[in-house]
């Protein structure tokens, strides 16, 4: 018989080895009495050599128990009573363990949404992200107008689903106010995050 | 009755299997056959004869069922498996290899007085 079906047939296993071991003691007295022994000796001399019958039933399920759940019940009853019996220990650990557990999510949670969380695009690995450098690596920034240009141009893009994702937009003259902006809708479909400054806009809308 | 007390009881392995080898018993029956066999060398009680033959028949070596009995209840009757037997063999053989040579180390010491 294999170790789950013991565990699902666990009290079946205990009447039987309860019957068991009654049948037994039952055959142990009855041969006392036909040697002459009273009852209450046949029952005292098998408590001195075996021991109660809980400690025999004990051994029995120790043998037949798997390893690893043989005291599982039996240590959580006791780690139960130790908890129970020591308030303040069990409310320091409580607490340690609540504040350990809070560090370790915001901690995950950090971390995946710095690292691993996907960007929020129907395709995030067909993100292309396209900038602009000076001869001394700095980024330069990219017009309004050259985006427009590469759109136009470029062809390792496909689909509605492709999109610019630039790092810099001109949005004017150095030192002068934003003047204009126009964004195809078209072409960041599958867009789901918010502008960081002004709004993305549908078509041919503007915004400024 | 010789003195049982210094023996190897919890070491007589191929006992209980032996026992059970000559057909289905129940657990009285393999502790009084075994103190009558060996002339009350041997005398299991029954915390350690049960968990003994739990642990023959966790490993397979034995198997069990339920029968009506002389008591007019139902007994748990133990018997061999075929592993169970071939276990018995191999561990009788080296039993008797084990009592053989403690004899020849014990021989010249008793010769000696």
């Amino acid at each position: 018989m294999t170790w789950w079906r013991r565990l699902l047939r666990q009290h079946g296993l205990e009447r039987e080895l309860d019957a068991d071991l009654r049948d037994h003691i039952e055959r142990e007295i009855a041969a006392g009495l036909r040697a002459g022994e009273s009852e209450a000796d046949v029952r005292r001399r098998i408590r001195l050599t075996s021991g109660g019958l809980d400690q025999v039933k004990e051994a029995c399920r120790d043998v037949r128990r798997p390893l690893a759940l043989a005291d599982v019940a039996a240590d959580v009853r006791f780690a139960w009573r130790i908890l129970a019996r020591n308030g303040w220990a069990t409310a320091g650990a409580i607490l340690t363990l609540a504040l350990a557990m809070g560090v370790a999510n915001a901690t995950f949670i950090s971390t995946y949404a710095d690292l691993w969380r996907d960007f929020p695009f129907e395709r995030p690995d067909r993100i292309a992200i396209m900038r602009t450098v000076d001869a001394r690596g700095r980024e330069a920034g990219l017009s309004f107008a050259d985006y427009q240009d590469w759109r136009r141009d470029a062809r390792a893009f496909d689909g509605p689903s492709a999109a610019f994702a630039i790092g810099t937009i001109s949005l004017g003259r150095d030192g002068a106010a934003p003047e204009h902006c126009r964004q195809r809708g078209a072409v960041l479909a599958g867009w789901t995050a918010s502008a960081h400054v002004g709004r993305w806009t549908a078509d041919d809308r503007s915004t400024t | 009755m010789p003195d049982k007390s210094d023996l190897p009881q919890g070491n007589a392995r191929p006992a209980d299997p032996q026992v059970v080898a000559g057909g289905a018993i129940h657990g009285y029956g393999i502790a009084q056959r075994l103190q009558l066999i060996s002339r009350d060398v041997v005398q299991v009680p029954q915390g350690s004869l049960y968990p003994a033959l739990h642990r023959l028949e966790y490993r397979g070596l034995l198997t069990a069922d339920w029968k009506m009995s002389d008591t007019g209840r139902e007994s748990k009757f133990y018997r061999l498996t075929p592993k169970g037997r071939k276990q018995l063999k191999k561990e009788a053989a080296s039993w008797l290899r084990l009592t053989e040579a403690i004899e020849l180390i014990l021989k010249p010491a008793g010769g000696s007085r």
